[in-house]
């Protein structure tokens, strides 16, 4: 055995390029589960402390009398903590700027038992100062608020002056979501503050709902939540919102959930690789010991013996590429952790280093090098002695390939074609084996590639096909429909069309939805009704068209009748009693799920004059090269004018709130790219050293390098390419699969995929395999011709 | 010296090979030079080590020499660079080697049709006829691994002159091949010789074969020790060893 041993350290030295890229590749599996698994840990750890430092609300409850309500839930087993609150969705000015602003009541102490505040800096809430004000800090840093600055509410009678005490995290608002509709809002557009309820109390009518919060104990039993739920729509709540459908938190959950499913995709996709790659390469060997495996069976060695020496071979490899890759891994989930809190403002960040995590990323790459090593240790331990050191077995036998009797015309083919062709079908295993990893790599490519595309065509969608306006005008005080023109007059507005905005629940027997109820006019020009087949819909009176996720949600199809409850509005103009409407159909649209009707229906829904309604807002378009700016900051000047949402921003945020994204995909395609090189790499080498002969042989008859070079690579790229049809496939499911767990009324994350993609990564692959198969056709144009030949071929 | 019967087809004048420098420096060849007329069956006859092999790598412009000249079909080898010798043993020299080194995932046709190609000639009638030529022509569909030792040889001998090279160069080409099929491999490659004005250069150290040779030349530690003409082969179906 020592013998053995001496021969294969020796061997795997003269291949330690080869041996690198599987340690390599193996170790980018377990550096990424690794990293994965652990942020995933500490960003859930991280969240979690702070919900349970903070005191979280379970359950958040809205409409009805909040004294009723809390009373009611008063009396649920199992409920630790109560808090009733005012919020008002009200204008809000810093300086000359007006945004879309949310009070959201405190105690006048500001100490809240659910739905706590952090101060970063300054002060908690003073009663001896009405007029201070906590502000979240998102705004903050937006607008660089600090302590002692002063801000402009809308109140009853008009602006209110507010001082900034301090500046505050809150569990609600780690991601500043306006609600489950408006999940991304430009900084500089929405903005939350925290004051004293009777500050909250005395915004203008009709903006403040009244919410009870709701904190389970933590040993409540199951069940609770929904009692509760249930409960409170009975004391007259009109919505009850969990803590996992709260926008703030189940944004950031979608994300989070995100690395914990890379956790899993990560490691099975790069140890896979790098065990394929290995097993191509221990079958090599294998067939290079023959003779000394005969030797060594023949003097009394045991089939246990030579399996073991293999088997140990691909644990050692493992073993050795698990030991970096896990102490890599632990680093870089601290580093994502750090980068990813810091990024997003999340103030407590939780990095541990997990002994599981460690001792799993340490287990599976002895694991996967034992899997991979385990068929050729097999064949080792099988071979016969006399057999085996009569030397190497011959590879394989001809015949004429599947592809040529399907296809005959390439039996007309030039000679070396054809060699190169049925190369494919000369060792079947190990062409499968490179194939699966081929296929391997293009999903990594693929799924990535897809993803941005999917995300680029969802912005594109929602953002130049669907909201058609340049931007929302939100008004302070209602206008008639008639006059929203003349509210929104400015040098470069073109157009403008009225906009009515009404909360609304949603209500198909026991199920609900809060969303809103947006009544356009039955013609607009701003903003595209299309359904999932990509058609247009129509808005009909007494209809309403809703978001595709509330099918599903709600039970509903086309022709169904659906409730809307405007009772307990939180906006602007609340209605009187549900109304009972025919739904008409169900758009796709990417971002949030909204109820869409007519002007005129809504207005009935809302209990409104018919006549010449007020609405609230006006969706406008600009001049063709009007200054975005400056019209922006102009409507924004308007007295009546609460805040301006420009489309183009909304669109500009979505973006670079995708460029830690985009760096992500950029690493997938670059690690895709390093798997499908190692493979292709590997299986090339085996290929070519085992036919060092032949290939020689060729030279010797006249073939010159360049034409070998040819056929190798050709034989190379036919392997490529044929992984590659089954490979795109398999990639399109998976990333079909993977932006379907996405999916949500707050993203409908169809995926898109431009038929570039498709070439695109097809010719990635095609050139990684052409340049992986490179040294392996130089070391070919290497050989010594003389010597080569004189050796017996394989 | 022995004379050919033609004129001279190869000629090597004062060729030394040697590898390695200093004191590590292997001598395979000394000062050999030779004159090998159009139509001879030569026989390079020498033990283990005494540079037979090297001189047919020489010949065949697989290998360089360090000192002397080579001239084969009328081209100086020194003069070409590797894409002329390439060019020169796609077209001047075929090659048969002691294993025979043939594609198995073509078949025996296939095979000689790769170099015929390579030649220039992608007829398929020329390669069968060499495949007939070798007695292979109802072998022509099968693949290596469904053929005898034998018949692989033959192969890779039908493969070597199919493109009707002027100098065949055959590198222990019985060497691992029983007495029987030894026979029919040295009777294929007399056959391919006689009447063609194609030299044919085997390199062996089995003295019997020797017998069935126009001329031999024995090699003994890189230098020619003997190179005389045999004035009545022998037959290849008498040869025994």
């Amino acid at each position: 055995m020592r013998l053995l041993r001496r021969s294969l350290r020796r061997d795997l030295a003269a291949r330690r390029a080869q041996v690198m890229l599987i340690g390599l590749t193996m170790a980018l599996g377990v550096a990424l589960f690794g990293a994965s698994f652990d942020s995933f840990q500490n960003l859930t750890a991280s969240y979690q402390r702070l919900y349970d430092d903070l005191v979280f609300a379970d359950l958040t409850v809205t409409g009805g009398s909040s004294s009723d309500v809390a009373a009611r839930l008063a009396q649920e087993p199992g409920v630790a903590a109560l808090a009733t609150r005012t919020v008002a969705d009200v204008p809000i000015a810093v300086g000359e700027h007006h945004l879309l602003g949310r009070v959201v009541g405190l105690p006048p102490d500001g100490n809240a038992t659910v739905d706590r505040v952090l101060v970063l800096r300054g002060a908690a809430l003073d009663p001896a100062r009405p007029d201070g004000v906590l502000v979240e800090q998102h705004m903050a840093a937006q607008f660089e608020l600090a302590p002692g600055d002063q801000i402009s509410v809308l109140g009853q009678s008009g602006w209110r002056t507010a001082t900034v005490l301090g500046v505050v995290a809150s569990p609600e608002y780690l991601w500043p979501a306006r609600s489950r509709q408006e999940v991304i809002v430009p900084f500089d557009q929405f903005g939350v503050i925290f004051a004293a309820d009777s500050f909250a109390a005395a915004s203008p009518p009709r903006t403040t709902r009244a919410e009870t919060l709701v904190r389970l104990a933590s040993d409540a039993a199951p069940g609770t939540l929904e009692r509760c739920a249930s409960a409170a729509i009975e004391a007259g709540a009109t919505s009850a919102m969990t803590q996992a459908e709260q926008p703030s938190n189940a944004a950031l959950q979608e994300d989070v959930s995100g690395f914990g499913e890379l956790s899993l995709a990560f490691p099975v996709m790069f140890l896979g690789a790098g065990a394929l790659a290995m097993s191509v390469l221990l079958g090599r060997l294998v067939a290079t010991h023959r003779a000394q495996i005969g030797i060594l069976r023949a003097v009394g060695c045991s089939r246990r013996s030579i399996l073991g020496h293999y088997l140990a071979v691909g644990v050692l490899v493992g073993l050795a590429a698990s030991l970096p890759g896990a102490l890599l891994g632990a680093l870089a989930a601290a580093l994502i952790t750090r980068v990813y809190t810091g990024v997003l403002s999340i103030p407590i960040a939780v990095i541990d280093v997990r002994f599981t995590t460690l001792a799993i990323a340490i287990v599976i790459g002895p694991v996967a090098g034992a899997l991979a090593a385990w068929g050729p240790a097999r064949r080792s331990a099988s071979m016969e002695p006399g057999e085996a050191m009569r030397g190497m077995a011959p590879v394989g036998h001809g015949g004429i390939s599947i592809v040529e009797r399907l296809f005959p015309a390439l039996r007309r083919l030039p000679m070396r074609w054809r060699a190169a062709l049925r190369g494919l079908f000369r060792n079947r295993r190990r062409s499968l084996s490179t194939m699966l990893g081929v296929a391997l790599a293009t999903s990594l490519i693929f799924v990535s590639w897809a993803l941005v595309d999917t995300v680029q065509i969802l912005l594109d969608r929602q953002f130049v096909r669907i909201a058609r306006q340049d931007a929302t005008v939100v008004l302070a005080q209602p206008v008639p429909a008639s006059q929203i023109a003349a509210a929104t007059a400015v040098d470069g507005v073109a157009a403008s069309e009225p906009q009515l905005v009404l909360p609304v629940t949603l209500v198909n027997g026991p199920r609900r939805y809060a969303t809103v109820l947006v009544g356009l006019l039955p013609g607009t020009t701003m903003h595209s009704l299309i359904d999932t087949g990509g058609r247009d819909i129509a808005l009909e009176e007494g209809s309403v068209v809703l978001g595709v996720a509330l099918s599903q949600r709600l039970a509903l199809s086309v022709g169904d009748r659906v409730e809307l409850d405007a009772s307990s509005a939180a906006g602007q103009i609340p209605g009187d009693d549900p109304t009972i409407v025919r739904v008409s159909g169900f758009v796709n649209e990417p971002l949030g799920t909204y109820a869409y009707a007519t002007l005129a229906t809504s207005v009935s829904v809302a209990g409104l004059p018919p006549a010449d309604p007020p609405v609230t807002e006006a969706l406008v378009r600009y001049r063709p090269g009007a200054d975005r700016q400056q019209v922006r900051d102009d409507l924004n000047a308007l007295p009546n004018v609460a805040a301006v949402v420009d489309s183009r921003a909304l669109y500009d945020v979505a973006q670079s709130f995708m460029g830690l994204f985009y760096a992500f995909v950029g690493v997938m395609l670059v690690l895709g790219g390093v798997m499908a090189f190692a493979l292709i790499f590997n299986t090339l080498s085996a290929n070519v050293t085992e036919r060092a002969v032949e290939l020689t042989a060729l030279r010797a008859q006249g073939m010159s390098q360049a034409t070998i070079g040819r056929l190798v690579s050709a034989e190379n790229l036919l392997l490529a390419g044929a992984a590659l049809v089954p490979g795109l496939i398999v990639a399109y499911i998976l990333a079909y699969e993977f932006m379907a767990s996405f999916s949500s009324d707050l993203f409908q994350f169809e995926l898109s995929v431009r038929p570039t993609t498709f070439i695109g990564t097809a010719v990635a692959i095609l050139v990684v395999a052409f340049l992986s198969g490179w040294p392996a056709v130089r070391a070919v144009g290497r050989l010594d011709v003389a010597r080569v030949v004189r050796e017996r071929s394989t | 010296m022995a004379e050919g019967p033609g004129r001279p087809l190869i000629r090597l004048t004062g060729v030394d090979k040697s590898y390695g420098s200093g004191s590590v420096a292997v001598h395979a060849l000394r000062d050999v030079s030779l004159e090998i007329g159009a139509g001879e069956f030569v026989v390079v006859l020498g033990p283990s080590g005494s540079g037979k092999t090297t001189l047919m790598d020489v010949v065949g412009g697989i290998e360089r020499p360090t000192g002397g000249t080579v001239e084969v079909a009328g081209r100086q080898l020194a003069a070409l660079d590797d894409a002329g010798l390439t060019e020169f043993r796609r077209q001047t020299v075929g090659f048969v080697f002691q294993f025979f080194n043939l594609i198995p995932t073509l078949t025996a046709l296939e095979n000689v049709q790769l170099v015929a190609e390579l030649a220039g000639n992608a007829d398929p009638d020329a390669s069968m006829a060499a495949l007939s030529a070798v007695g292979l022509g109802d072998r022509a569909d099968r693949f290596p691994a469904a053929l005898s030792g034998g018949e692989q040889q033959r192969v890779a001998i039908a493969r070597a002159v199919v493109k009707d090279p002027p100098v065949l160069l055959c590198d222990e080409p019985t060497g691992s091949l029983d007495l029987e099929t030894g026979r029919t491999v040295l009777t294929v490659l007399r056959a391919v010789s006689s009447g063609s004005g194609r030299v044919v250069m085997l390199v062996t150290h089995n003295s019997a074969i020797a017998t069935i040779a126009d001329r031999v030349v024995r090699l003994r530690s890189g230098r020619v020790a003997d190179d005389r003409r045999v004035a009545n082969p022998n037959s290849p179906e008498t040869v025994t060893w």
